[in-house]
């Protein structure tokens, strides 16, 4: 559930961010891409699964250090101030992580916004 | 023996791996009236079955969906594979070169292959693509990949068309040429057997033949071969064979083609729907690295575009305006490795130095050739948000990639199981079969010594070829090595 959570607000706030919010339909679209990443994150090699999951709840956890919260329950503007701190850490880990879920956002977020172009 | 439901117990021939060269071997050993299972870990689809490059694809077609990275100390690297019936040829762009002369000297010569010069490997060449038929396009390249051959002529450098494993007979983007579309009906039709959805785990010698374990839809089964073929492609294969306790030279020696890409945004629309697939690839710095031009639909210029978070909303508003551009280079090695209790193999890279430097300057020419083009801004895929609008501006791009964290990718692995006559490099030998192990061979990239610099396609096919004739003729001698291995002369006894 905690995974589950923290997928759907990272989604939803990157999502935000990229002005998805203001195209219609943009709430199944984005369950669609919380679906994808969701669904992307049980694929990866298996040795990974586990991995993947127990870090997607640390950085869930990691804002209430921060902001007194966990991320799914911060408002938008603290998200992508938590996200941002992740994206640009000096630590590997963190910046691995978010690089990885933004690919999976970005990938399903923008074949959900460009269904039929395809050059 | 068409029936996937079915499992056999017993086959002449098992091929693990329907990709490019599981799928030319098992033809050419069915048609040559053996009893040929091939067993693929993956779905059988139909080529058309999601749309190409899209999100939907990488779920349905691509191990791990797509998501396979490397490790290593400083740069990663992600690397695609396919994982269907077809293998990479349902999700590649089906660009096709035969092997450079080179690449096929250096073959001969380090790694001692016996009986490959150019002239041997014409007539493999000319069976597989008398099969999947190669064609260049008939109507004009799309703009994306016109454009960067006018900045390569203005800058005075080589640049082609590649052809590519696409008819263009029915409709102007081309009808793809995949495994699926070619050799697997051949194969079935020669009354081979095809099991998809199905994982091996293991080989093991028993009693003078193979057994092979493995689970299909969540059950297990075993199934008996006289001779198997491995052809699960430059990372599962020699993660089987490791499993299976067969490791001299295996997994250790992966090469691969390392990629950079940029966004490159010109004044004009560029990336237009309906158009073909882009052709074009400089060849003027090969083989030290060659740059293309690839498919540059929304989603995949988002993921390059990641780099520069801040202009993120470009692609929304210039997208047409857009194309994906990439350098690629030779550079690096890696290892293979199984992972204890876990089924996914482990993939470890490293690039020296010159590597990354060899990268860097082949990213600072194909920003100098898309400028030559008209580019008026390009988006490098390279962390640091370094956003180039001007040809000066390259200057300032760094001497190596080491440290800038560059997102680099690979679409072409190869040489985990060198193949030769050297003992101390090589996993199997001149023709496929596995050093020291009876009825054991390899049909695929892993075998490949080294890269091919080009797309390898052509290469897995044509050594595939090869290497399934010398089988035969090896088993109608009663395995004594063959005297010749003169291709013409083994296609004329064989159908293919």
């Amino acid at each position: 559930m905690a995974f589950q959570a923290t997928i759907s607000a990272l989604t939803g706030a990157l999502v935000r961010d990229l002005g998805g919010d203001a195209l219609p339909d943009a709430s199944s679209k984005r369950e669609a891409v919380s679906a994808f990443v969701r669904s992307q994150c049980e694929g990866v090699p298996d040795y990974l699964r586990l991995p993947v999951k127990i870090a997607a709840v640390l950085f869930d956890y990691s804002a209430v250090l921060v902001a007194g919260r966990p991320f799914h329950n911060l408002p938008h503007d603290k998200q992508i101030r938590h996200i941002h701190a992740w994206r640009n850490s000096n630590l590997l880990p963190r910046q691995t992580l978010m690089r990885f879920f933004e690919t999976l956002i970005l990938m399903g977020w923008y074949s959900e916004r460009y269904p039929t172009e395809q050059p | 023996m068409n029936d996937p439901t079915r499992a056999p117990q017993r086959v002449q021939v098992a091929i693990i791996g329907a990709g490019p060269g599981g799928s030319v071997a098992a033809t050419t050993l069915a048609e040559a009236g053996h009893d040929v299972l091939l067993i693929e870990a993956g779905p059988h689809l139909p080529v058309d079955s999601a749309p190409h490059f899209r999100r939907d694809e990488m779920m349905q077609k691509y191990c791990n969906g797509g998501i396979t990275p490397s490790f290593a100390l400083s740069t990663s690297m992600a690397y695609l594979e396919g994982c269907c019936v077809g293998g990479g040829s349902e999700i590649n762009r089906g660009l096709y070169q035969r092997t450079p002369d080179t690449v096929v000297e250096t073959w001969r010569r380090d790694f001692h292959v016996d009986g490959i010069t150019c002239e041997t490997m014409v007539p493999h060449f000319e069976a597989c693509e008398a099969v999947a038929r190669v064609s260049p396009l008939r109507a004009p390249a799309p703009p994306s990949s016109l454009r960067l051959q006018e900045g390569a002529n203005r800058l005075g450098w080589r640049c082609a068309e590649v052809p590519r494993l696409v008819t263009y007979d029915d409709k102007p983007s081309g009808k793809k040429q995949s495994m699926s579309a070619t050799f697997l009906p051949r194969f079935l039709a020669a009354g081979g057997g095809l099991m998809p959805d199905t994982r091996v785990h293991r080989l093991r010698r028993i009693g003078g033949r193979w057994s092979i374990s493995g689970t299909r839809r969540g059950r297990t089964l075993d199934i008996e071969a006289d001779t198997i073929f491995v052809a699960g492609g430059a990372i599962r294969t020699p993660a089987l064979l490791k499993r299976s306790g067969i490791r001299r030279h295996v997994g250790g020696s992966l090469r691969f083609h390392p990629m950079v890409k940029v966004v490159a945004q010109f004044p004009e629309e560029i990336n237009l729907p309906g158009m073909p697939d882009p052709v074009h690839s400089v060849k003027e710095f090969e083989p030290r690295f060659s740059m293309g031009c690839s498919i540059s639909a929304p989603p995949l210029l988002a993921l390059t575009m990641a780099e520069h978070p801040d202009h993120m909303t470009e692609v929304d508003r210039h997208w047409r305006h857009m194309a994906l551009y990439y350098v690629q280079s030779t550079g690096g090695i890696g290892s293979v490795h199984n992972v204890p209790g876990f089924r996914d193999p482990l993939v470890r890279v490293q690039f020296s130095r010159s590597d990354m430097a060899e990268l860097a300057e082949g990213l600072k020419r194909l920003c100098e050739c898309l400028f030559a083009a008209g580019a008026v801004t390009i988006y490098p895929g390279i962390s640091g948000g370094v956003v180039l609008r001007t040809t000066g501006g390259v200057r300032g791009l760094p001497d190596t990639l080491r440290g800038n964290r560059a997102t680099l990718s690979a679409l072409h692995l190869f040489a985990t199981c060198p193949m030769g006559e050297r003992g101390d490099r090589c996993a199997v030998d001149s023709f496929g079969k596995v050093h020291g192990v009876d009825d054991l061979y390899l049909a695929d990239a892993s075998l490949l010594p080294s890269p091919t610099v080009v797309n390898p396609q052509g290469s897995v096919m044509a050594i595939a070829h090869r290497n399934a004739l010398h089988f035969l003729e090896r088993a109608a001698h009663g395995a004594a090595k063959p005297r010749s291995s003169d291709g013409r002369t083994l296609i004329a006894r064989s159908n293919l």
